[in-house]
């Protein structure tokens, strides 16, 4: 996976960006894994502006779907769940690409 | 001096990649996770800026912001990650002087925060301190404002905008210029100047003033105040 474009960010600021991406999806995918469901889009929120800041465009773009799955009021319960493990899954999928990233 | 920036958010890796940022610019940076330790931090080193997530816990980032103000002149800026928080500052007369949306671009964190710490330099006057039109006065050196007489409560930015309208009443102030003035090097939505000359007004005429900032269509804004 692409961590993401860098943005023009200074390379102290990206090297750290690329250091910390595999360890900040991991800890998304384990709160988006563990939450209760009532706080599902609270931790959906919080998640989608951290995995944007680190440069994690196809996980954030992961949580932007999910989030608007969670918005919408003809969701159910059982939909809400359904779209939870489609992202979870997805974001598993695409950690390997992470593995070993460090600064260019 | 280095100046300091205090970061309070409660997503540990949004304040560690924002710390690595400026301190790579050249800041000092502290750190809180929640609104009470915010304000302890504040208390304790004093920072020249903040940056304050709006979505914290207990205390929310605008009640943060209210306390803070009551012993604060710094300038706050806003970091939120919701079109409706964002609706939510622009109704809610906060305090805040700027908002950033996550998830954000820490070279543009930087450049905001570099631009919010110069405007106090810009904003200096060359030579007059004291402006009166109507029953409009500013005071630059204390950075009072008063309407007849009675002191009115504007933010940083709000001040700042009301002081380039009234040093010349009958210019027209382009959005170009406002921007350049108050924000600086700006990055984000140039409507910035919509937003925050409507709270000037609304806070004016709320206090019985007279509704300041005149839009020239085409243009931009003047004082609009009778003199």
């Amino acid at each position: 996976m692409s961590g993401g474009s860098s943005g023009g960010e200074s390379d102290a600021v990206l090297a750290f960006i690329r250091e910390q991406q595999e360890a900040v999806l991991q800890r998304a995918i384990d709160e988006l894994r563990s939450c209760p469901p009532a706080d599902l889009r609270g931790v959906a929120h919080a998640v989608h502006g951290t995995l944007g800041s680190y440069q994690l465009d196809a996980a954030h773009e992961q949580i932007v779907t999910l989030s608007a799955v969670l918005a919408d009021p003809s969701t159910t319960v059982e939909a809400a769940e359904e779209a939870r493990a489609r992202t979870v899954a997805t974001l598993v999928s695409l950690q390997p690409a992470l593995h070993g990233n460090v600064a260019s | 001096m280095t100046e300091t920036v205090l970061v309070i958010d409660d997503a540990a890796d949004v304040r560690a990649l924002l710390s690595v940022a400026l301190k790579d610019a050249g800041y000092r940076v502290v750190e809180a996770a929640n609104g009470p330790d915010g304000l302890e931090t504040y208390h304790a080193h004093q920072p020249d800026l903040i940056l304050l997530d709006i979505g914290l816990g207990s205390m929310d980032g605008l009640e943060v912001c209210r306390q803070l103000r009551a012993v604060s002149s710094a300038p706050i800026i806003f970091l939120t990650s919701r079109s409706d928080e964002v609706d939510q500052l622009v109704g809610f007369a906060a305090g805040g002087d700027d908002y950033i949306t996550k998830p954000f671009s820490a070279k543009v964190v930087v450049a905001r925060v570099n631009s919010m710490l110069r405007r106090q330099l810009r904003m200096a006057p060359e030579e007059r301190t004291r402006f009166e039109v109507g029953p409009l006065a500013l005071d630059l050196e204390s950075r009072t404002a008063r309407l007849n007489g009675e002191p009115i409560h504007l933010t940083r930015t709000e001040f700042d905008l009301l002081t380039c309208l009234m040093e010349n009443p009958e210019r027209v102030c382009t959005r170009e210029s406002l921007l350049t003035r108050v924000w600086g090097e700006w990055y984000g939505d140039s409507h910035v100047v919509e937003v925050h000359m409507s709270r000037l007004r609304n806070k004016i005429t709320s206090a019985g003033g007279p509704k300041v900032g005149a839009v020239v269509r085409g243009v931009g804004w003047r004082l609009g105040v009778e003199a």
